[in-house]
């Protein structure tokens, strides 16, 4: 619906002006970040060495994939991002379905549930700090109590990313749980009833309907939560600071702190940003892909 | 003989199920709850009791803690003149300016045809899936050009981008729900754009500000990742606290740290508690919808 003519042309120009203030926060603010950030990776700066940025082409780009250390970092974060949305994938899909078949306290254990996604990362990671100690911490003692030797967590070599793992996934299995137990209250009962008037077990009506109805919101949440474990960074850097032992828990967002923003190496670190970015909007088209499949078998 | 074995069975495995289905029930409970419940009580332990093994359950309460953590030992004692104010001016401000923009951005995106409108609501959408990681450095040298690097205006102008698109895509939801006669009514009668979005849409969707003020509250409140970077001293916001806790002479002081993470996470927890019921529809219509 276009309108011409004079009256009618100042109306059609009214929506912009009711959008362009987001719009200009939006591009002002992320537009000239990036567009800063995709000059300075073509350079090698470090502003208090010499004030001027030195253009090196892809210099950077090419240093950095050849780095060692940044494909390590590469590796435990799919590590991190895989064991961590699979489990939340899991125990969230197993919560879902306990709470929505719960009678009483609904409420309650929501409520609970919300509390630790609510909580500021960098206060979950210190909550688990406090877990995690190999002499003061809870958790050894309960392994002590159930006759299992104790571990180092994340002072530990071995341990250091499961451990991390698990305070993410303590974290946000909360937010599976409560989106998927909304896709379930919205299925239709109908399919459910003629599955049992025709003698089907539950596990199979799980397989057959409730997997296939909610393979949507399955899909949407999927994506989510691995953008959004791909991206990780207050609790990581609160438990394993520095990568942890042995660097096991170096995500791409650490090797961004500690190799490139604190050595002050900028070009890098812009560097560094970019290929992050690049790797969560490839992730993001990858579980896209799989949504439009999934969306279109509805 | 056999049916009644049968059923004999058949109600023991019932009694089975339910008390397994009860037991996981609270054992995910507790999984969720207990760590944060044992840090508050950390936190008002003495100092000799936070370290014991096994832990003792029964204490003399005490609010020491506390006392420290707003002690000269921390952060020089800035945290309630410093970090406190800054935290609530950064996220008050940010929270109100993106209510009142996502709710113009919302409005139009949903009411007014025009060139542009899908490919626009699908830009300020997937701005949304831009990792805060990535963009932090590229942020720091946008702050650095414009002399805005600690400042608490540099951390509103970034929660705010980063806020809106959340903010806006939770509004285009509840103001689609809205029945569109009742604003062409009203636009017969004589009311203005600006009367009707006032009048109208403003109550109708309140359910949807308050959810997208709440999620906007509580990420910009949280927030350490952008803070750790952009700030260095006078724009410090509360969450940074964290890091001070880890000290060269004595290795970690639990029970400041504990009464400090407390402090942060208080408000979080009774947002909530008030808000629960705003917070599960923002998150199912910003999680769900596609």
């Amino acid at each position: 619906m276009r309108r011409v003519g004079s009256p009618k042309s100042r109306r059609a120009l009214a929506p912009y002006c009711w959008v362009m203030p987001s719009v200009i926060v939006i591009v002002g603010v992320m537009g000239y970040a990036f567009a800063k950030g995709f000059s300075i990776s073509l350079t090698k700066w470090n502003p208090f060495l010499n004030p001027t940025p030195v253009p090196v082409g892809l210099g950077n780009y090419v240093k950095l994939l050849s780095d060692p250390l940044f494909r390590h970092s590469v590796y435990v974060t799919v590590v991190f991002a895989a064991g961590s949305v699979g489990a939340e994938m899991l125990l969230g899909m197993a919560g879902a379905l306990m709470v929505q078949k719960l009678r009483f306290l609904k409420g309650l254990v929501r409520t609970s549930m919300l509390i630790p996604m609510m909580l500021a990362p960098a206060i979950a990671g210190l909550i688990w700090k406090l877990f995690m100690d190999i002499d003061f911490g809870l958790l050894n003692y309960f392994l002590s109590l159930l006759g299992l030797p104790e571990i180092g967590w994340i002072a530990d070599k071995t341990w250091v990313l499961p451990s991390v793992v698990l305070v993410d996934v303590w974290q946000w299995t909360p937010f599976v749980v409560l989106i998927l137990l909304a896709g379930l209250q919205s299925l239709p009962p109908e399919p459910y009833e003629a599955a049992e008037i025709d003698g089907a077990t539950r596990l199979q009506a799980f397989r057959y309907i409730t997997l296939p109805l909610m393979k949507r919101v399955i899909v949407i949440t999927l994506l989510f939560r691995t953008i959004f474990s791909l991206r990780a960074f207050d609790t990581i850097f609160l438990l394993a600071r520095g990568g942890g032992p042995g660097q096991n828990a170096l995500t791409l967002s650490m090797y961004l702190y500690e190799r490139a923003y604190i050595p002050f190496h900028m070009g890098m670190a812009a560097t560094a940003s970019y290929i992050i970015l690049i790797i969560t909007l490839l992730i993001t088209a990858v579980i896209l892909g799989l949504t439009h499949g999934a969306g279109s078998t509805e | 003989m056999y049916p009644v074995a049968w059923s004999r069975f058949r109600k023991a495995s019932k009694i089975i199920e339910r008390v397994l289905y009860n037991f996981s029930m609270c054992l995910m409970v507790a999984f969720f709850l207990f760590p944060v419940v044992w840090m508050i009580l950390t936190s008002f332990k003495p100092a000799k009791e936070a370290f014991r093994i096994p832990p003792s359950l029964v204490f003399q309460p005490t609010l020491n803690n506390y006392r420290e953590v707003f002690g000269p030992r921390f952060e020089g004692g800035r945290l309630l003149p410093v970090f406190l104010p800054n935290s609530l001016v950064v996220t008050i401000t940010t929270t109100a300016v993106v209510i009142v923009l996502a709710l113009l951005a919302g409005y139009a995106l949903t009411r007014f045809d025009f060139r542009g409108r899908k490919p626009l609501t699908f830009f300020i959408i997937a701005t949304r899936m831009l990792p805060p990681i990535g963009s932090v450095i590229p942020l720091f040298f946008m702050m650095n050009d414009l002399r805005l690097l600690d400042t608490r205006l540099a951390l509103i102008l970034v929660h705010t981008a980063l806020s809106l698109p959340l903010a806006i895509w939770i509004l285009l939801g509840f103001i689609q729900g809205i029945p569109k006669e009742i604003e062409e009514c009203a636009i017969v009668d004589g009311c203005s754009r600006i009367g009707v979005l006032w009048r109208i849409i403003m109550p109708l969707s309140a359910p949807g500000l308050v959810a997208a003020s709440i999620f906007t509250f509580i990420f910009t409140w949280n927030d350490f990742q952008i803070a750790l970077f952009l700030t260095r001293a006078k724009a410090k916001t509360l969450p940074l606290l964290a890091l001070s806790f880890q000290t060269i002479e004595e290795g970690v002081v639990w029970g400041p740290m504990a009464a400090g993470g407390t402090l942060i996470m208080i408000p979080m927890i009774l947002f909530v508690l008030l808000a629960q019921k705003y917070i599960i529809k923002g998150l199912t219509l910003g999680g769900v919808k596609g």
